[in-house]
């Protein structure tokens, strides 16, 4: 019953993680290397309401999933999302273990933000484009991350709260 | 909402981030030269210590390409949309101008060039 629960758990985050990071292909952005990250909101909230190891799963599952879907499956945006999310995902859940006392999904959100800039800039340096040229973004990427870092912990803040108030929040025992 | 590392955490990031910007600059020198290609061959490759105004016959026509100030612009071309044009003036190894329709592409390169610029998929 436990293992169902828990089933239940990751393919409903996993479901709603699609559909924000499909989503967000409709919110215009000055340039297509610059995205929200909205689907890191899901993470965020796996991670404060179910912990690290249900929020790696559903960022894993929610990549290949959601590439196969859009049709970039074992394309430069799979690993590139595959790497970021899990780099990503891994320094918000251990700040979440941490430094929860520090930190509101705020904070840990930028942690995440910024470091899925950096594995993201260093795989298309080591995987795709080898010119250190690629590097000139980074600034531009890191301020931004902020931004988004910001807005998404926001959102994470919310949805905990929301969330926490229905059923789901009765399995938070199980992870 | 915020707390004060929090606070703290996202000053202290704004300011590596700003920071970054003149690092980079400092990292990567400016261009030394400029390549130019008309679909996919090589038919340029020039300085950018000198001024100059060199024409690229291209399928639709002529594409003016400009050096000047140790930057590159394309100043005139035969395209519709003329987004080369509005491209402006680029300086640093590794940036480029392309005018896809009349299949004119200028690079900056720095002191050595490799062979493959990207590979991806």
């Amino acid at each position: 019953m436990r293992r169902i629960k828990r089933n239940a758990i990751i393919s409903s985050l996993v479901a709603m993680s699609i559909v924000v990071h499909s989503a967000e292909m409709f919110v215009p952005s000055p340039f297509p290397w610059l995205r929200f990250g909205f689907a890191n909101i899901i993470a965020l909230t796996a991670i404060a309401l179910y912990g690290l190891r249900i929020g790696l799963m559903v960022t894993i599952l929610r990549v290949f999933m959601g590439t196969i879907l859009v049709g970039t499956f074992l394309t430069p945006a799979f690993f590139l999302g595959m790497g970021g999310g899990i780099g990503s995902t891994l320094v918000m859940g251990f700040a979440y273990r941490k430094l929860k006392a520090l930190f509101s999904l705020v904070g840990i959100s930028v942690m995440g933000a910024y470091t899925h800039n950096i594995v993201q800039l260093t795989i298309v340096y080591l995987l795709f484009i080898r010119h250190a040229e690629v590097f000139y973004i980074l600034p531009v990427l890191l301020l931004f991350g902020i931004l988004t870092g910001i807005l998404n912990g926001v959102a994470a803040i919310y949805l905990t709260t929301y969330m926490a108030r229905f059923s789901l929040a009765q399995f938070e025992s199980i992870s | 909402m915020l707390t004060l590392p929090d606070k703290i955490l996202i000053g202290g990031l704004v300011i590596v981030a700003l920071l970054s910007f003149p690092a980079i600059r400092h990292f990567y020198p400016e261009g030394k030269r400029v390549v130019i290609e008309l679909d996919g061959d090589v038919v340029g490759d020039f300085s950018l210590k000198e001024d100059r105004l060199v024409p690229v016959e291209g399928k639709l026509g002529t594409t003016w390409v400009k050096m000047a100030e140790g930057g590159v612009r394309i100043v005139d071309s035969p395209c519709p949309y003329k987004l080369c044009i509005k491209s402006g003036s680029i300086h640093r190894a590794g940036e480029t101008l392309i005018c896809l329709p009349n299949r004119v592409v200028a690079r900056i390169v720095g002191v050595e060039e490799e062979a493959v610029d990207a590979v991806s998929r």
